[in-house]
């Protein structure tokens, strides 16, 4: 989980990423954000994240995106 | 038969008293009579053309759901299948004006031709695109009822302006048993009567004064002021109409998608286009700017980019190809001429220039210790969006390039007119639609205010509801703008 909050500080710092549960429905996060976090979450974890998995429910939170870390892993 | 006429509204009763008389599981029939009515009434045969689309996608997808091997071939087919109609009966001159010097070095020409198009083809077709990568995607299941799927892909109320949808999404509302629902009845014609005040109260008004403009080439502050009009008429022509067919939907029961958010109180173009032809823009990112941003090349670059610690850099190149993309499709889509085209790049351009200089900007902010929260740096940044926005909307609005440079040219031209009342409107008309406008500022500012005006109204006492209906029926009646037969004048987005 600590390592999601130090890319996701990179990619858009200025964020208490623990507290927040609406990272996208809640318009923290843009398009360009979120290509870039996932650019960097494949280089960090050596995944693949594809347009499929790219729904509102994978990037919502801290949590939702460790899981989907994990399950492509 | 435009969304904003006695014929439309007569259609629309006559469907809605057959729809709720009908037993609740063939409501959708109705629904489907209704769109092949309206289709044909507004493009005869030409309906054939979005029924052979409807069959290849139909069937495609289903192949394409059973396919182990060859999903992604059969998904390009049938976006390749559908796609071409449109590239042929749209673009056709569009690309041969491209093609034709070319080969002319060599001695070859290929006469222009002009087809006439079927209503709706440029949002059905994206909606078609969009369903069959969703059943690639596994976000819906093919549907196994060609009926169904003709009656979504035609669904009148959207057919002509939108808003694009999903089959995903609408598919329970469109199919499932839909009773009638007073509070729903009541909503839904308020909703209607907002639409009819802004198309034909406000964006027909202004359109008078605006035409004249750009018809005689005037520069100066009435050019200013036109420009301003334009953008005021654009949006209460389209969102008007967006008002409208979202009403006549929820009259079935059914919701359309949401296609504009107040989009003038947009602190960024960015965020404009977020609140602007919603649909639109969610439709491009979802199934052209990830696609393109996500591609094994795309990822490869910004990984480069960022190993030699250029990480805002990173950013810039990652998003650069994608977004070119974009707004080259939302040009075209708007139509097929290099004015739109520039249009597209107008907004490319500025979007990549912030991404570029946005560590500066953010340095200069720090540096002069701007407080970024305070209500009076806002209001700045949401004025100097709607003059980019202004900007955008007077080469939307303009004939060719050559007439936007001469008019941007006269936006800095000192003229002032004899009288303001030479181009068709009278000081009575600019203080009903300022009066008018006020009122449209007015829900809006409460809409961003998280106040739903609908269920607001709802919670008055009958007198009061019953003033407000009137002063709306009203309204439309005595200050409309009347074309031909009692009729509105088309709406804009319906062109394209």
């Amino acid at each position: 989980m600590k390592e999601i909050v130090e890319v996701l500080n990179e990619v858009k710092p200025g964020v208490d990423y623990l507290k927040e549960e609406n990272l996208i429905t809640g318009g923290i996060l843009s398009s360009f954000d979120l290509v870039m976090l996932i650019a960097m979450l494949n280089d960090k974890f050596n995944i693949n994240i594809t347009v499929v998995d790219l729904v509102p429910e994978n990037f919502e939170n801290v949590k939702s995106i460790e899981n989907l870390v994990n399950k492509l892993k | 038969m435009s969304y904003a006429s006695l014929n439309f509204l007569i259609l629309v009763i006559v469907l809605m008293c057959f729809y709720y008389v009908c037993p609740k599981k063939y409501r959708w029939i109705i629904l489907l009579l209704g769109n092949i009515y309206f289709f044909m009434s507004l493009s005869g045969k030409l309906i054939i053309y979005s029924l052979i689309a409807t069959i290849i996608t139909y069937a495609l997808t289903i192949l394409l759901e059973s396919s182990k091997k060859n999903k992604k071939k059969i998904l390009i087919l049938n976006i390749f299948l559908v796609l071409a109609f449109l590239l042929v009966l749209k673009y056709d001159n569009f690309f041969l004006s491209l093609l034709n010097p070319i080969i002319n070095l060599v001695g070859l020409k290929i006469p222009y031709k002009k087809f006439i198009l079927p209503i709706g083809i440029s949002y059905y077709t994206l909606e078609m695109i969009a369903y069959s990568v969703d059943v690639y995607r596994k976000k819906v299941k093919a549907e196994t009822n060609f009926l169904k799927l003709f009656t979504f892909f035609t669904y009148f109320p959207k057919l002509i302006e939108g808003p694009i949808s999903k089959y995903s999404e609408m598919k329970e509302k469109m199919f499932s048993s839909n009773c009638f629902d007073y509070e729903k009845f009541k909503n839904a014609w308020v909703l209607i009567g907002y639409g009819f005040i802004k198309k034909m109260i406000i964006a027909d008004r202004l359109g008078i004064f605006v035409d004249k403009i750009f018809e005689q080439n005037i520069i100066g502050l009435p050019l200013i002021l036109a420009v301003i009009f334009y953008t005021i008429q654009i949006y209460c022509d389209f969102s008007g109409c967006i008002d409208i067919v979202s009403g006549v939907s929820e009259l079935f029961g059914i919701n359309l998608p949401v296609n504009f958010k107040r989009p003038f109180f947009s602190t960024s173009i960015q965020e404009f286009w977020t609140r602007w032809h919603i649909t639109l823009g969610a439709w491009l990112k979802e199934y052209i700017f990830y696609p393109i941003s996500l591609s094994k090349l795309n990822m490869k670059l910004n990984m480069k980019v960022r190993k030699i610690k250029f990480k805002h850099l990173a950013r810039f190149i990652t998003i650069a190809f994608p977004l070119l993309f974009v707004w080259l499709v939302n040009g075209l889509w708007h139509g097929a001429s290099i004015k739109y085209v520039t249009y597209g790049l107008y907004y490319y351009l500025l979007m990549m220039l912030g991404v570029l200089f946005k560590p500066i900007l953010d340095f200069i902010v720090k540096k002069l210790k701007i407080n970024t929260e305070v209500w009076s740096y806002k209001l700045f940044k949401i004025l100097r969006t709607i003059l980019i926005v202004c900007i955008g909307m007077l080469l939307f609005r303009s004939d060719s390039l050559t007439q936007f440079t001469l008019l941007f040219k006269g936006l800095f031209s000192f003229t002032m007119p004899k009288k303001i009342t030479e181009f068709g409107l009278v000081y009575k008309d600019f203080r009903l639609v300022f009066f008018y406008i006020l009122i449209i500022f007015g829900v809006e500012l409460a809409g961003e205010l998280k106040v739903n005006v609908r269920e607001k109204l709802n919670e008055q006492n009958l007198i009061f509801r019953w003033l407000v209906y009137i002063f709306i029926i009203f309204s439309i009646l005595i200050f409309g703008v009347y074309g031909y037969g009692f009729d509105a004048k088309s709406f804009i987005y319906g062109g394209f």
